[in-house]
């Protein structure tokens, strides 16, 4: 029962954006960008260490998500959506859950186009272990978009929250990026050791992440 | 049956609401009487279980209100709590399905013909007329047979005709026992109930 | 500020001089680092005191969800406030310290970094604070932040850590053997840092509390303004 109340909720998160919704646009767009402006930082560098594109790509990739994160729930705050599924004989915290799976799908679409965008104008290297690398982006762009849309929501009512969700989305999700960083160098360069600490963190990080909104965001969402 | 016991509401620590008692017993229509800004949307988010009362409680058959309980409301505020980008029968077949309504396409179908969307039934609801939405969200109020309709100024912003849909919907409901509770300042609305109450600072009186 | 804030202040100045007297003269040089080891009673004190902070946060937050006593909020912010401070502290005594030991600034010192990173949370956490209207609300969301901020200090800790140990290591940071009579300091410093804060804590939740009561008599002549306006229109017509 549960599950299909989900995919309801899903569907219609997916159904918005898919409607000009423009997230995917938006977050894609500034992504590619960011890797261009950071090419011409570096003057054009042809080859650079696993460790350093690892580190550039997905500082692009928090960027960009962080900035798009804002603009998701004003569209459903119009005629009211929101509130009506509130009403619904739902827990509040799958309303929370649908909008994190939605978003991370949406942010996986996006970071396709980002990718190639990495791999082209960056030259980076490619994956010697393409399998762990994408296990590594879907791991990561989990973390990434629960605590976003965790976060997005909690500043929803603060006046700054536009600048407020990159600051402080940045500090909680460190460990989550350093985590990100030396298991996509991992999946970069097989040889370099120690993959089974980063996953622990990863891991660890997400378990957090999944089960606070599950406490939290009824106490969240009431107004 | 819904019964408020000694709710009340602070925002900055200001009362807008205070000790307010009231049970709604089936088959009966409240009307409460409020001007502007006096708190009548928070009372119904509260009793609707979207605002939590700062003190006393909202039950539910003598109990607190639990997320199945949901369902035996039906509520329809000032917004009209429908997604913009959506159409009409996609509206009406997301909350049908949040709902757990058995066959909801043909309920969805019928429910857009009784509130006359039959035609506009795939348009986006952003390009809806007024009128038009309040109608969509009047289906949206009742699809799930509500034991209890609570109704911010349920009239207003209506056309001729959802208006004697609203009557209709309306006497079906409390023929199968639902009770309504009306906000409205309208006096033909307040003829209706059995019961009248007026809301002034922040306190609920019977009249 | 009333007599029993007096008499907390007077205690404090007390006991600080005594502190000086034990960090500055009483307790003996460092093997390596000779005089410069000093600066420790200082740096350590504020950043347990730093971490002791945010945890009263993340505690009067999850009290103040339960129970909904803006109170609760007061205090909570108030640590927060001083906690910021005292993380401010650490690092500006973390960076000089480093500068004549391992000549710079900063460095990636897996607890200085975690310091770095808790400073960046809850300066976000008073920005969140300071701009969403309505003091229940305020002290809500706020709260929710405190809480999974503090939560994530343990992981921000320990990724650091590792992340740092996996790297070569380019300090070398030993830990050096205390005789009892700076351990002895350092607790003491840390005693008195701790009444220093309990001192501030009353004061800032007192402040808080006391701006709260501004704001409640402003909204309340507020509406006698309003009240009298419309009295004087209705008088007109």
């Amino acid at each position: 029962m549960a599950w299909s109340m989900f995919w309801t909720l899903v569907w219609k998160e997916l159904r918005t954006e898919l409607r000009g919704g423009r997230l995917v646009a938006s977050t894609l767009a500034l992504g590619v960008l960011l890797f261009l402006v950071v090419g011409i930082a570096l003057n054009g560098a042809s080859n650079l260490t696993a460790d350093w594109s690892a580190g550039l790509f997905w500082m692009v990739v928090f960027f960009a998500t962080s900035i798009g994160m804002t603009r998701a729930d004003v569209k459903e705050q119009e005629l009211g959506g929101s509130l009506g599924s509130l009403l619904a004989p739902i827990d509040r915290s799958l309303i929370f859950y649908a909008k994190w799976f939605s978003t991370f799908i949406i942010v996986l679409v996006s970071e396709v186009g980002m990718l190639i965008a990495f791999l082209v104008i960056l030259n980076a290297p490619v994956p010697q272990n393409p399998l762990h690398f994408a296990l590594v982006v879907m791991g990561g762009t989990l973390g990434l978009t629960g605590i976003g849309s965790f976060l997005a929501q909690l500043a929803g009512s603060s006046s700054l929250r536009d600048i407020l969700v990159p600051l402080l989305l940045f500090p909680t999700t460190i460990p989550l990026f350093i985590a990100l960083i030396r298991l996509t160098v991992i999946s970069m360069v097989p040889t370099v050791s120690g993959a089974h600490i980063w996953v622990e963190v990863l891991v660890g990080y997400l378990v957090l992440f999944a089960v606070m909104p599950f406490l939290l965001y009824e106490t969240m969402m009431e107004v | 049956m819904l019964i408020l016991e000694g709710v009340a509401k602070e925002y900055n620590l200001k009362p807008i609401l205070e000790d307010i008692h009231l049970s709604l017993e089936p088959g009966q229509v409240y009307a409460l009487t409020a001007p502007n800004g006096s708190g009548k949307t928070t009372l119904l988010q509260m009793m609707a279980g979207l605002v939590r009362p700062t003190r006393g409680r909202v039950l539910w058959d003598g109990g607190p209100i639990r997320t199945t309980h949901r369902r035996h409301f039906g509520v329809l505020l000032q917004q009209p709590m429908l997604y913009g980008d959506l159409s009409a029968s996609e509206n009406l077949a997301f909350y049908a399905r949040l709902y757990g309504l058995p066959q909801h396409r043909q309920l969805v179908q019928s429910w857009l013909e009784q509130v006359g969307l039959g035609d506009t039934a795939a348009q986006r609801v952003r390009s809806f007329s007024k009128g038009m939405k309040q109608r969509l969200a009047l289906a949206r109020c009742f699809i799930h047979k509500p034991d209890v309709l609570l109704l911010d100024e349920p009239f207003d912003g209506l056309d001729e005709r959802g208006r004697a849909i609203l009557t209709r919907l309306f006497e079906q409901r409390i023929n199968d026992g639902a009770s309504v509770f009306l906000v409205t300042h309208r006096e033909d609305e307040v003829r209706i109930a059995a019961r009248r109450y007026t809301l002034r600072f922040g306190r609920v009186t019977a009249c | 500020m009333g007599k029993s804030s007096w008499f907390g202040v007077i205690a404090v100045a007390v006991l600080g001089f005594l502190c000086q007297y034990f960090a500055l003269i009483w307790s003996p040089p460092e093997k390596t680092m000779g005089n410069l080891v000093r600066i420790m009673y200082f740096h350590v004190g504020s950043a347990w005191i730093a971490f002791l902070a945010f945890f009263v946060t993340a505690l009067f937050a999850v009290i103040y969800l339960i129970r909904r006593n803006l109170l609760f909020d007061r205090i909570a912010v108030a640590s927060a406030e001083i906690g910021v401070v005292f993380t401010s502290f650490t690092l500006i005594t973390g960076s000089l310290w480093a500068k004549p030991i391992w000549n710079t600034w900063w460095t990636w010192d897996p607890r200085l970094t975690t310091t770095l990173i808790l400073w960046f949370l809850y300066v976000g956490y008073l920005l969140l604070r300071g701009t969403i209207e309505g003091l229940e609300r305020r002290a809500r969301i706020s709260g929710i932040f405190g809480i999974v901020a503090f939560a994530d200090v343990p992981v921000i800790h320990f990724a650091v850590e590792w992340w740092r140990s996996i790297h070569p290591q380019v300090i070398d940071e030993t830990g050096f053997n205390m005789p009892g009579t700076m351990i002895f300091t350092l607790m003491f410093a840390f005693a008195v840092f701790f009444v220093i804060y309990l001192l501030l804590l009353v004061l800032r939740t007192r402040q808080e509390t006391q701006k709260q009561r501004m704001f409640l008599i402003r909204q309340g002549l507020q509406e006698l303004r309003a009240k009298a306006f419309d009295d004087s229109v209705r008088g007109e017509s």
